[in-house]
């Protein structure tokens, strides 16, 4: 309890002095703070996934406890920079919608088919208006009924029928 | 066991491993870089192996006239990941937010086995629950994994594994066929309404006979023998329109009574739908949302039954009697009315498709502006207090405009648009009356040859009457695809299976002693996240147990367990030996009465909720209840005493007083078991003192569950359970709990130091 009150007060901000991230072999994400005596697996987390991809990344142990945290990504070296944010990339991977192919709704579902930076996908929707995620004007997530994000990074920049299909839903 | 292509078990056969004596197989969507791939996973004794494979189509080569020009799959292998099984700790599941991915632990550190999507979360988690056992204590999976369920039919899996509704085989018509039970519970209705509203449809068909061309060709006609009769066929005319109104007074008051009737049921019918359902469907839904069904669904649901289907028929009816009377009077006009019919139709798809975006966008904006409304409603209390009066009023003001700017722009176009669809519609009318006028002429000159004016005046009002049903048919399949989901919703409550079920033969344990035991409990509430891990204790009959732990550690989930508003995933609850699950669920909630954290007081007066759990007591046991939970005194320092309405305004009691009123509550169930959930925890260390020393008395001779983080709730409980992370750490009494000197001495310190310093002492 007290120690949670304590990193609430003082934050414990990582930069190229004080930390050093890298990866094993086996693709898994470490980070050594000489400093805390720390040198093991770490988990990473944004602390405002929608308005800075870059800054306030939370650095977490194994037990999901913060060891410290990255105030601006750019102050590391472009190679610590490259591997922290393919690891951001992969906790939230979202394909980004280009084009809307179908959505058929049916019984309460929709079933959506897609053309993203992945490939055309199909997923399935429960509730549109309680599934999409509206990050702002332009840009929302719609989520699938296993939890799947999917992201439109800007409506407005959609073709005219991939956006005639989701507009009443905007 | 998972269907493995026969190219890809040839690629494991040749790597030395074969999928059939495997223990468990996993097939998942991703590859170890995150991207789409088909990936195999075995777990075999000698180890775990992953196989990540492509798919690409190849054209066939040769002559192409007798073989068939379909490209040919072909499945590469691109990817690899082998751990023989010395090597390996532990696997861990470890989810990201719309992938996860699974770890293995290995002498040699973590080895990132694959990453896949949420979609093959429910399989890989227990995939991974497999191996853990296996590692754990060498137990073999004893039946092959299950596949994600699918449609019998199609193979195609369920978009929602709980629902098992197929998107491909579940049509309209399987629905309708579901319906009939409901069509012939109201049949009585449906038929009475029909034959009503036949009846008025047989009569406005005859009523322009008489009052167009019987008049003017009969009775205003000089060679007619009816000439001049104007006084009967007046009075033959308002008879007929008599008997019009009386029928629709008729159909008026089946209409009110059938509707207050089959709406009620409807209600009655998903209500006792959600009844019938276990507590985790409630958990996972939107309390408001509910409410929105049982109400609007009903009504739509209404519409269908009495306004819908009857109307349906009716209309159909009449406008094949209009064509035939139409076509009877005058062929020719008859086809002439339809020549304008492509246009109309084209306009009005073109129209109705137009309003219905403007009305989607308008009930899009409408909930946004009632959701903003309710939410700075509820929370005024903290706009007030942060002066965030002026940023509401901003957010409330460009809702409003948003959804006053939607409706404004409906209001225009209906105002611009109908009343030029309104000529498009009289387009028949003007050519009826261009050619039937010069037929009428052609009458007056060679008569015979042409058709009488009341022939005409006649045709007109029949074509007037087509109208309307036609109106009724284009609202009515909007109105019919609304009812459909709005049926397929109440199916959908109506087929869910309840996940805790009674047993089908189960044990009556009318009286029980009150032994507690878990034995080897696994719980989760969500796929891949245990909340209660292998937890075992035993309360003798009579006793009192306290289950201590921080927040969030799984407390309550054994409480729920207990009470059987879940089922555990592995592991049995024993009460006096006998699985709660053979237990019939009356006699199992008799014997346990539960006071949580959450309290709920139900609309009425506080002695209505004191006797909730036994409807049937006295008002002397009632008040002894309440002064044994503490809660006399201030009942009777309101002005209504135990008469005091409660549930609509909860600011007239306070945390600690509906508290104790719930416990009163749970007393007068005389439960021979009986759980305190944080039941103290909304009151003073004064108070709380108090029902300490009343909870004393009747929870003498009865087993007792008490659930708290303030250990000195817990102090003369007979034995003590710790719980972290879902698993039971310490064990024992409170003497050799604190002699342990472990997690809960540490507690215990803590909490004393934390007294002391607001100036309580021990």
């Amino acid at each position: 309890m007290d120690q949670s009150f304590e990193n609430a007060v003082t934050v414990f901000y990582l930069n190229p002095e004080n930390c050093r991230f890298y990866m094993t072999e086996q693709k898994i994400l470490m980070c050594s703070i000489p400093t805390l005596s720390f040198d093991a697996r770490v988990f990473l987390a944004k602390a405002f996934p929608f308005e800075k991809n870059e800054e306030y990344l939370s650095v977490l142990n194994e037990e999901k406890q913060e060891v410290g945290m990255i105030r601006d990504l750019a102050v590391f070296p472009e190679e610590t920079a490259e591997l922290v944010r393919s690891e951001l990339e992969k906790r939230y991977f979202a394909p980004k919608i280009k084009k809307i192919v179908k959505v058929n709704e049916r019984f309460g579902f929709s079933y959506w088919e897609v053309e993203t930076d992945f490939g055309r996908l199909s997923f399935t929707v429960k509730d549109i208006q309680r599934s999409l995620i509206r990050v702002s004007e332009e840009r929302l997530f719609v989520v699938d009924t296993d939890g799947c994000r999917y992201e439109i990074e800007n409506v407005n920049e959609l073709d005219r029928k991939s956006y005639s299909k989701i507009q009443l839903y905007l | 066991m998972e269907n493995i292509p026969e190219e890809i078990v040839q690629i494991f056969l040749r790597k030395g491993l074969d999928p059939d004596k495997a223990l468990s197989v996993l097939k998942t969507d991703m590859s170890r870089e995150e991207t789409y791939c088909d990936a195999t996973t075995l777990f075999c004794e000698e180890g775990i192996a992953c196989l990540f494979t492509t798919v690409s189509l190849q054209k066939k080569e040769g002559a192409f006239l007798f073989s068939s020009r379909k490209p040919e799959r072909k499945i590469q292998e691109w990817d690899w990941v082998y751990l023989p099984m010395e090597e390996v700790l532990d696997v861990k599941l470890e989810e990201q937010v719309s992938v996860f991915r699974v770890i293995v632990e290995t002498k040699n550190g973590p080895v990132l086995l694959f990453y896949a999507t949420a979609h093959c979360l429910k399989e890989a988690s227990e995939f991974c629950e497999t191996v853990k056992r296996f590692l754990e204590s060498g137990e073999k999976p004893k039946e092959k994994k299950k596949q994600r369920p699918s449609c019998p039919r199609c193979h195609t899996p369920y978009a929602d594994p709980e629902k098992k509704i197929c998107r491909k085989c579940s049509d309209r018509g399987s629905l309708i066929k579901k319906l009939l039970p409901f069509f012939r519970r109201y049949s009585g209705y449906i038929l009475l309404v029909l034959l009503t509203v036949l009846l008025g449809g047989v009569l406005d068909l005859i009523a322009p006979i008489l009052s167009q061309q019987f008049f003017f060709d009969q009775v205003l006609s000089e060679t007619s023998p009816y000439y001049g009769k104007v006084l009967a066929i007046v009075l033959c005319v308002a008879g007929a329109n008599f008997l019009v109104a009386l029928n629709s007074m008729f159909t008026g008051f089946v209409g009110a009574r059938v509707s207050a009737y089959v709406t009620y049921d409807l209600k009655k019918t998903i209500f006792s739908s959600f009844e019938r359902l276990s507590y985790s469907f409630f958990s996972s839904r939107h309390t408001g949302k509910l409410l929105t069904q049982i109400n609007a669904d009903a009504t739509t649901l209404y519409w269908f039954f009495c306004d819908g289907v009857p109307y349906f028929l009716s209309n159909i009816v009449q406008i094949v009697g209009i064509l035939v009377i139409m076509f009877t009077i005058h062929p020719m006009l008859t086809v002439v009315i339809f020549l304008p019919m492509p246009v109309l139709f084209v306009g009005y798809a073109l129209v109705l498709r137009h309003f219905k975006k403007l009305q989607a966008e308008s009930y899009s904006k409408r909930s946004k502006f009632n959701s903003i409304l309710s939410d700075v409603l509820g929370g005024m209390r903290i706009v007030k207090a942060f002066s965030r009066e002026e940023t509401e009023v901003e957010r409330f003001h460009s809702a409003s405009t948003a959804f006053g700017e939607t409706r404004l722009k409906v209001a225009v176009r209906n105002n611009t648009i109908l009343p030029f669809m309104h000529l498009l519609v009289q387009l028949s009318t003007y050519l009826v009356w261009g050619v039937g006028g010069y037929f009428v002429i052609q009458n007056g000159v060679s008569p015979g040859s042409g058709i009488s004016y009341g022939t005409l005046a006649l045709f007109v009002s029949y074509l007037s009457m087509l109208y309307q049903p036609l109106n009724f048919f284009a609202d009515f399949f909007g109105n019919m695809a609304d009812s459909l989901n709005a049926l397929q919703r109440l199916f959908e409550i109506y087929e869910t299976e309840p996940e805790v079920k009674e047993a089908e033969s189960p044990v009556s344990l009318p009286e029980v002693r009150g032994e507690v035991e878990f034995s080897h409990v696994d719980f989760s509430y969500a796929p891949g996240k245990k909340t209660i891990q292998d937890v075992s204790f035993h309360v003798p009959a009579g006793k009192t147990l306290g289950i201590v732990g921080h927040t969030g550690a799984g407390k309550s989930t054994l409480a729920n367990l207990l009470t059987r508003l879940y089922d555990p995933a592995s592991g049995k609850i024993l009460i006096d030996g006998v699985d709660i699950r053979e237990i019939s669920l009356a006699d199992l909630h008799k014997n346990i009465a539960i006071v949580s954290q959450e309290t709920y007081l139900f609309r009425g007066t506080i002695l209505d909720n004191i006797r909730y759990s036994a409807p049937d007591i006295t008002r002397e046991e009632a008040i002894a209840a309440a002064m044994a939970a503490g809660a006399h005194d201030f009942i009777v320092g309101f002005p209504d005493g135990y008469d005091t309405m409660v549930g609509m305004d909860k600011k007239l009691l306070s945390g600690g007083e509906k508290q104790r009123i719930s416990i009163a509550r749970a007393i007068l169930k005389n439960p021979k078991i009986l759980i305190l959930d944080e039941a103290t925890a909304a009151m003073d260390t004064k108070t709380e003192r108090r029902i300490q020393e009343a909870l004393a008395r009747i929870t003498r001779n009865r087993t007792t569950i008490t659930i708290a983080h303030r250990l000195s709730t817990l102090r003369d409980a007979d034995s003590l359970i710790v719980v972290e992370d879902g698993r039971v750490v310490e064990a024992g009494t409170h003497e050799e709990l604190l002699k342990q000197k472990g997690v809960y001495h540490t507690l215990y310190q803590l909490q004393m130091e934390a007294m002391k310093t607001i100036g309580i002492e021990e």
